[in-house]
C-alpha cells in the first residue's frame, strides 16, 4: 500500500476556488449578498469534501 | 455457496489453493465477491421479471406518499407530491387500491416513477419480496386480461 | 454532399447501423415510439437484433463475442455493489442522519445559504451510483429548506431554486461515482492508452468540480432567467409535513456511525489506494453497515435498482453491435468530413460531447455506453491528426461523460427532473432548459480543468 501524496495542491486549490464560486452563485440565487459568509463557507466545505472524497 | 467457492477456486487456474499465501486468499475473496455480485444482479433481474410478469396482486395507484388523503392540495396526475414522505428512503411509498378495494402501501423505485411515468390511476402489479411490497407498472398482458385501460375504470 | 454519399456507400451496413441507432433515439424522444409500448432500452436491444440479421444478409455476421466482449463487467459489478451499499445505508438510517446533520448545520454560522450549498451538492459528495437514490432520499430536505427560505425571504421561487439545483446535481452525480459510475468506463478506455496520470478515479475530481458549477449555474438561471414558480400550497404543505416529522423522529446512533464509516471508507480508498478491487471493499463496507445497523439481506436487495443496470447493459450491447458492423468507422469518417468545414475538429468535438444533452435519455448510461467507443475513436483521430496532443482523449471523454451523466435530468422520457417538477407542482418538462444551460457550462468547465490542470 502506498499513501497517496497527490491529494495535490492543484486539486485543493481548484476545489476551493470552485467552492467559493459556488458559494457566490448560491448566495446570489437565494437573494443574499454575494459575499454572505454562510454561502461562501458552505461552498468551501463542499469543495473540500469533494476533494477529499 | 459451495458453487461460489468452487468457482472462486477454479478461477485461480489449475494451481491448488495455498492457504499460507495472502495474495492467493485475496484472489479467492475477490473472485467470490465478483461472482457473488453477478449472481445478485441475475437474481435482481429475475425478481424484476417476476414482479412485472407474475405479480401477486393487481391494483391501481391511489396516491403517492404514506397518506391517502391529500386534503387541500392540488395534486392531479403527474404530481408526485410527497406529503408524509418516508424520509431518507430511496424507494417511494405508494398507496395502491387492490381488486378487493383494500388499500396497501407498496414501495416503488425512484427510477420506475420517472422512467415508467407512473401516475395516479395507473394499473400496477404488487409483489411481496421479503418484508417489502414492491410495485411495478402492470405489463400489457395484465392490462389485456383485466380488460382495463390506464387511468380509466 | 457526394463525399457523404461516398462515405455511406463505402460501408452501407455500418451506415445503416448508425441510422437505426439515432433513428430509434430520436423516434423515442419525439414520441413516435410510445414508451409505454417499447421503452428505449428495449428498442435498442431490438435494434441490435435487427442489425445482427442485416449483418447476416450482408454476408458479415456479427460474432457474439464482439458484443459480449463490450459488456464490461467491472463497472456493472461495481454498480451492483454500489446499490448494495446504498440499500445498507438506507436501511441503517444513514440518509435520515444526513438530513438531521443538515438541519443542525443551518443553526451554525453557515446559516441557510451555507446549508443549502451543502445540501444541493450532497448527491455529488455521497457519489452514489445512481442520482435517483439521493434524489428520493433527500428531496424532503430540499423541499423543507426551500420552504423555509421561501417563507423567510418572502419569495416562493426560492423553493424551485433549491429543489432543481439539488435535482441537477443528483442527475450528474453518477458520472464521478467510484461505485460504478459512468466515468469508470471512460477511465478504463483512456487508461488502456497508458496516458500519464490516467487511471481509475482520475476523471472523478474534474467531474465533481464541474458538477458544483453546473448546480450553481442552474440555480442562477432559475432565479433570474427561467423563473419557475412552484405551487405554493403544495410546497407549504410538504414543508410543514417535513417539519413535523423532524420533531417526532429519533435517529439511532448507528445511523450516524454508518454514515461516518461510509465516508471514512471512501476517503481511505482514495488516500491509501489498497490493492483490492472496489467491489470487495464495497462488500466489506456492506457487511460492516449490516452489523452496525441491524440490516437484513432483503433490505440490501431492495436497494438494487434495475433500470441503471439494464440501461448500462443495453448501451454496451448496442455499442458492441455498432462496433462490430463498422458503424463507428462511418461515424468517424463523417466527423472527419465535418472537421474540414468551418466547424473544425474543435467544433465537432463540442458537438459530440454535447450529444447526450441534445438527445437526453432517461438514464445517461444508455447513450453514454453506446457512444463512448465513438468518442474514444474521435479522440484518437484528433490526436493522430497532428494538431492535438494525446491529452485531447481524456478531455473529450470527461466532457462527454459529464454531459451523459447529467443528461438524464432534462430528459422528457422520464428524467429525474420529473421528481422535482412533481413535488413542486410545476408544469412537466419546465425544468429542462435551465438544467441544459447548467450542463453545457459544466461540460466546458470539465474540459477546461482536464485540459489546463490535467487529471487532478
Amino acid at each position: 500500500m502506498r499513501i497517496r501524496m497527490a491529494y495535490s495542491v492543484k486539486l485543493f486549490a481548484t476545489a476551493i476556488l470552485a467552492g467559493i464560486i459556488l458559494g457566490i452563485m448560491v448566495n446570489v440565487s437565494l437573494g443574499y449578498k454575494f459575499y454572505d459568509r454562510g454561502g461562501i463557507l458552505g461552498g468551501i466545505i463542499v469543495g473540500l469534501l469533494i476533494a477529499i472524497l | 455457496m459451495t458453487v461460489i467457492l468452487l468457482l472462486g477456486g477454479l478461477s485461480m487456474g489449475n494451481n491448488p489453493i495455498e492457504f499460507g499465501s495472502i495474495s492467493n486468499i485475496l484472489n479467492v475473496v475477490n473472485s467470490i465477491v465478483f461472482i457473488g455480485l453477478i449472481l445478485i444482479g441475475v437474481y435482481a433481474v429475475l425478481m424484476n421479471f417476476r414482479t412485472v410478469l407474475l405479480p401477486q396482486r393487481i391494483g391501481r395507484i391511489r396516491s403517492f406518499g404514506r397518506q391517502l388523503n391529500l386534503d387541500g392540495l392540488n395534486c392531479d396526475s403527474g404530481c408526485i407530491g410527497i406529503s408524509k414522505f418516508s424520509d431518507g428512503k430511496m424507494s417511494i411509498p405508494v398507496q395502491v387500491e387492490l381488486d378487493d378495494n383494500s388499500i396497501i402501501t407498496a414501495d416503488v423505485s425512484p427510477c420506475c416513477i420517472c422512467i415508467d411515468r407512473l401516475m395516479v390511476g395507473d394499473l400496477v402489479g404488487v409483489t411481496r419480496v421479503g418484508n417489502r411490497i414492491i410495485l411495478q407498472r402492470a405489463s400489457r398482458i395484465h392490462k389485456l386480461i383485466c380488460g382495463k385501460n390506464d387511468r380509466n375504470n | 454532399m457526394t463525399e457523404i454519399i461516398n462515405i455511406i456507400m463505402l460501408n452501407p451496413l455500418g451506415s445503416m447501423g448508425l441510422l437505426f441507432f439515432f433513428g430509434v433515439i430520436i423516434a423515442s424522444l419525439r414520441g413516435w415510439i410510445p414508451q409505454d409500448v417499447l421503452p428505449v432500452q428495449s428498442a435498442l436491444m431490438l435494434t441490435t437484433l435487427l442489425l445482427a440479421i442485416l449483418a447476416v444478409l450482408f454476408g458479415k455476421p456479427i460474432n457474439i463475442k464482439d458484443i459480449t466482449s463490450n459488456i464490461f463487467l467491472h463497472p456493472i459489478t461495481a454498480l451492483i455493489g454500489g446499490f448494495l451499499v446504498a440499500g445498507a445505508l438506507e436501511a441503517a438510517g444513514a440518509f435520515r442522519a444526513a438530513i438531521d446533520i443538515l438541519e443542525r448545520t443551518s443553526r451554525t454560522p453557515l446559516g441557510l445559504p451555507g446549508t443549502v450549498a451543502i445540501l444541493v451538492n450532497m448527491p455529488t459528495i455521497f457519489a452514489m451510483p445512481c442520482g435517483r437514490i439521493l434524489a428520493a432520499a433527500l428531496i424532503p430536505a430540499a423541499i423543507l429548506f426551500g420552504h423555509i427560505l421561501a417563507q423567510r425571504r418572502k419569495s416562493s421561487i426560492l423553493a424551485s431554486v433549491v429543489v432543481f439545483g439539488f435535482i441537477v446535481n443528483a442527475a450528474a452525480s453518477c458520472g464521478p461515482s467510484p461505485l460504478g459510475g459512468i466515468g469508470m468506463v471512460g477511465e478504463g478506455m483512456a487508461g488502456s492508452l497508458k496516458i500519464p496520470g490516467i487511471g481509475l478515479g482520475s476523471f472523478s475530481n474534474a467531474q465533481s468540480i464541474a458538477i458544483m458549477l453546473i448546480t450553481g449555474v442552474t440555480m442562477l438561471s432559475i432565479s433570474f432567467v427561467y423563473r419557475i414558480l412552484p405551487d405554493e400550497s403544495l410546497v407549504k404543505a410538504e414543508g410543514e409535513a417535513e417539519e413535523k416529522v423532524e420533531k417526532m423522529e429519533k435517529i439511532h446512533i448507528s445511523a450516524y456511525l454508518s454514515l461516518f464509516v461510509f465516508f471514512i471508507t471512501i476517503a481511505a480508498v482514495f488516500i491509501l489506494q489498497p490493492p483490492i478491487p472496489i467491489q470487495t471493499i464495497l462488500v466489506i463496507l456492506v457487511i460492516v453497515i449490516m452489523v452496525m445497523g441491524d440490516v437484513t439481506i432483503q433490505d440490501l436487495i431492495g436497494g438494487v435498482i434495475l433500470h441503471p443496470i439494464m440501461a448500462m447493459i443495453s448501451g454496451f450491447i448496442i455499442a458492441g453491435a455498432l462496433l462490430s458492423i463498422g458503424s463507428f468507422d462511418v461515424l468517424i469518417s463523417l466527423l472527419e468530413f465535418l472537421a474540414e468545414t468551418p466547424l473544425g475538429y474543435v467544433g465537432v468535438a463540442v458537438l459530440m460531447a454535447n450529444i447526450p444533452t441534445i438527445l437526453p435519455m432517461p438514464c445517461g448510461r444508455i447513450i453514454g455506453m453506446a457512444l463512448m467507443p465513438g468518442i474514444f475513436l474521435l479522440g484518437i483521430t484528433m490526436a493522430n491528426s497532428g494538431t492535438f496532443s494525446q491529452e485531447v482523449i481524456p478531455i473529450l471523454l470527461v466532457s462527454f461523460i459529464i454531459n451523459a451523466a447529467a443528461s438524464c435530468g432534462p430528459s422528457p422520457l422520464g428524467g429525474i427532473g420529473g421528481i422535482g417538477e412533481g413535488n413542486l407542482g410545476t408544469e412537466i418538462g419546465v425544468s429542462g432548459k435551465p438544467q441544459q444551460v447548467g450542463i453545457m457550462i459544466g461540460t466546458g468547465i470539465a474540459a477546461l480543468i482536464i485540459g489546463v490542470l490535467g487529471p487532478i
